[in-house]
């Protein structure tokens, strides 16, 4: 069935064969800039990955025009590529989320917590996280996956994205709360 | 777990964004990529598939209403055939004056067949001398026929023309011969059929394209109006046509044609022209295996 591939924790886009393209674009790239959007933390920088992912992409949507699934798994992969690409060459280093929870909230970062909007108050705590944490969080909330196909595509078991996800999510509150 | 912030803190995009993405990645360059930005509603072959059948029955019923102009039907040793249920004629030029048989002999018709104002009529031995190939006249001819004596040879175009005209009925039977390995000639749907003569295929071709005018009275009233053209349709009374290429020289024997042809004023019948089985024993004495 087409679509299984796709698993998202809203309702799924209508599959079959009268797929509306523009109505795909309008639903994919909500999901796919705020996934990008999480991982680098910059609005703009998120706006300018997204461009890159959808332009690479929609040059080959025509191969997937009876099978969105497969189209939609293909541009997350696309996206997935294009951002780890820039962190790396931006040297986004990693730091281990044990050694994250043991590090006292630094002054200057809360200040910048409190006035900046929510985007950008979680942003900057997902600055701090590790890049698999952040990573499991982008395509949580940003690009909305379920827990299940997140496991499938990071190689993770299920029951492991899940507790990391409540982890990560208990720090950020704990932090949230703390401003 | 509580994670409803995190979904109340994700980015909203900025429409602005949105559009001008959405503007260049339609932008393609090429005709491929112009291709492509037609919605693929449009592109999707079951879309296609169906404006395909509709086109098709479209022009089926078109066909049933609007006969074509014309259309290559075979080629016999040859001999192109063209099916057509009408030709048009284009007067091209004409002596309007002292009566119909002059009229009628200067008449230009824009399908091929012509006659030329530098034709003139000489013995038959002499017209035969003259010409740059050689042939069998008839050694048989329809009992009641006889040569009138003198054909038309058009020096320009080594055709000649041979008439034999009868006591009995008013139908005459001509001859037509000129130098050709290849030839066109016209015939309605389903009037013609191929058969074999001595080794040779002929084309026997029943009717031909009727007279252009019904009468006298509507030739002249033609000569007076503005129109150039006329169109003649199909008629199975005007006789049969035999065709055939051999030995580089192209053969027409038959009722005669619009050139001087009896029916133009009077239709003629069938009964009266030579029949089939007759031409086609003329054009078996002609041909020699």
């Amino acid at each position: 069935m087409m679509g299984t591939d796709l698993e998202t924790n809203h309702n799924s886009l209508d599959l079959s064969e009268d797929i509306d393209w523009q109505v795909v674009y309008l639903e994919l790239l909500p999901r796919i800039y705020r996934y990008v959007a999480y991982r680098v933390g910059e609005r703009m920088l998120a706006e300018d990955l997204t461009a890159s992912t959808f332009e690479k992409a929609w040059r080959g949507r025509h191969r997937y025009r009876q099978d969105l699934g497969a189209f939609s798994n293909w541009i997350f992969g696309i996206a997935r590529h294009v951002t780890a690409r820039h962190l790396k060459s931006n040297n986004h280093h990693a730091i281990s989320f044990e050694d994250l929870t043991h590090i006292e909230a630094d002054q200057n970062v809360q200040e910048e917590i409190d006035i900046r909007g929510d985007f950008e108050r979680l942003s900057i705590l997902l600055q701090r996280l590790p890049e698999r944490e952040r990573e499991l969080v982008s395509l949580k909330y940003g690009a909305e996956f379920t827990n299940r196909y997140i496991a499938r595509i990071t190689g993770l078991s299920e029951s492991n994205v899940g507790t990391i996800l409540h982890r990560v999510i208990q720090w950020i509150r704990s932090e949230w709360e703390c401003e | 777990m509580n994670d409803r912030f995190m979904y109340a803190s994700q980015p909203e995009l900025r429409p602005q964004f949105v559009e001008e993405l959405y503007a260049n990645i339609s932008k393609q360059r090429g005709l491929l990529h112009l291709l492509k930005q037609v919605p693929l509603h449009i592109r999707r072959p079951r879309v296609w598939v169906s404006l395909l059948v509709i086109l098709l029955l479209f022009v089926a019923c078109a066909r049933q209403f609007i006969s074509p102009e014309a259309h290559h039907a075979a080629n016999i040793n040859g001999i192109n055939l063209v099916e057509t249920n009408y030709i048009p004629h284009v007067m091209s030029w004409y002596f309007s004056n002292e009566g119909a048989e002059e009229a009628i002999e200067s008449i230009i018709l824009s399908h091929g067949e012509f006659a030329s104002d530098e034709q003139y009529m000489v013995p038959l031995d002499e017209a035969i001398d003259q010409l740059p190939y050689t042939f069998n006249m008839p050694t048989w001819v329809p009992e009641s026929y006889s040569l009138i004596g003198e054909v038309r040879e058009n020096p320009s175009m080594r055709r000649l023309f041979a008439i034999w005209v009868s006591e009995e009925k008013d139908g005459r039977i001509q001859l037509v011969t000129h130098q050709a390995t290849s030839g066109q000639i016209k015939a309605a749907p389903g009037k013609w059929e191929v058969i074999e003569i001595n080794g040779v295929e002929v084309v026997v071709i029943r009717g031909r394209f009727g007279p252009l005018f019904e009468s006298i009275e509507d030739y002249r009233a033609f000569l007076e109006s503005d129109e150039k053209e006329i169109r003649t349709y199909w008629d199975d009374d005007l006789g049969t046509q035999i065709v055939w290429i051999d030995n580089g020289v192209y053969f027409q024997l038959g009722s005669p044609g619009f050139i001087g042809a009896a029916g133009y004023f009077s239709p003629l019948q069938s009964t009266d022209f030579a029949s089939e089985e007759d031409l086609i024993r003329m054009a078996e004495s002609m041909i020699i295996e």
